[in-house]
């Protein structure tokens, strides 16, 4: 696997964050200029495999999962279903996981994702201190996106 | 006739002969909506997303702000006789300049939540030259919806 250095994936997971909840989500994102601390109200994870083997964590305040909601299908957040508000959400994951690999690859490339899932609880990831963290503001919300990624095995 | 627009004014017009005309859209956006059955034009020059930084001024000029200014340019295209299931709608403007601390686009800014504001209300956006960083005027026909884009010297149709 070709070198990543943690500016280059920070980059292209900003500006593929911007893309994804920009034009998905109607959301504009910026770099945070500060870390800061939010009450996570929705955890999501994806891997990757192609081009780059890989882990990506979307963590969201309460605020932004709404927003991102209420944005993505024109409706009230009192009106949707639990099976719309997690489809919604998982195919944004799925879409800026897409996005985060081209842009970090500069070019339209073919990728191999897994199915996003949902997770209850960051301990469900035994080894994120290996996870390289990134704090993103929302139009005033802060959120974090963590990410590895992994050498290709032999 | 042509239809001057200034930074936050929108105007409506059903004369065939009208052109409403907006001028050096640098990180403001143009939204330009047509009826075609009712031949019904609207353009409103948006300066900022959100109208909660200055609700005095949202008061006084309500089309400074994408969230106060287009429900405002909908409402007279109605009046107008528009039929808002018909109007089409094109963005022009948002180039990419910087706050203060060079920290959050504006232009992009004001496309997302015009955008927000548009899916939100049932209308999609057909087309859009949006973003760079040239500074832009428009042109809007209103006999036939014609928009035409332009900066120094050069001229594009959207």
């Amino acid at each position: 696997m070709r070198e990543v250095t943690k500016e280059q994936a920070k980059a292209a997971l900003l500006r593929a964050t911007q893309n994804t909840l920009g034009e998905m989500a109607f959301i504009d994102v910026i770099e945070a200029e500060e870390q800061r601390d939010f009450e996570t109200g929705q955890l999501l994870f994806i891997e990757f495999y192609k081009p780059v083997r890989g882990r990506l964590l979307l963590a969201l305040p309460l605020e932004i999962k709404r927003e991102i909601v209420e944005n993505i299908h024109a409706a009230d957040w009192d009106e949707l279903s639990v099976n719309e508000i997690d489809d919604c959400l998982l195919e944004l994951l799925n879409v800026l996981g897409g996005n985060f690999l081209r842009e970090l690859e500069q070019k339209d490339v073919k990728v191999h994702l897994s199915f996003p899932t949902v997770l209850f609880s960051l301990e469900e990831i035994p080894d994120l201190d290996s996870f390289w963290k990134f704090s993103f503001d929302a139009e005033g919300n802060p959120f974090t996106t963590s990410l590895a990624l992994h050498e290709e095995e032999a | 006739m042509r239809l001057d627009i200034g930074i936050g004014e929108w105007k409506v017009s059903n004369k065939a002969d009208d052109e409403l005309k907006t001028y050096a859209l640098g990180s403001c956006v143009a939204v330009c909506a047509y009826d075609p059955s009712n031949h019904v034009a609207g353009l409103i020059h948006i300066a900022l997303p959100d109208s909660k930084v200055n609700s005095e001024k949202a008061k006084k000029l309500p089309g400074y702000f994408a969230d106060t200014g287009l429900p405002k340019l909908f409402e007279d295209m109605v009046k107008k006789g528009a039929d808002k299931k018909n109007i089409k709608v094109k963005l022009a403007g948002g180039s990419s300049i910087m706050d203060q601390n060079r920290h959050f686009d504006i232009g992009r800014r004001n496309t997302i939540a015009i955008k927000r504001y548009l899916w939100k209300n049932g209308f999609g956006v057909i087309k859009e030259d949006t973003g760079g960083n040239s500074s832009r005027t428009v042109g809007f026909k209103v006999a036939d919806g014609a928009i035409v884009v332009s900066n120094a010297g050069s001229k594009w149709q959207l």
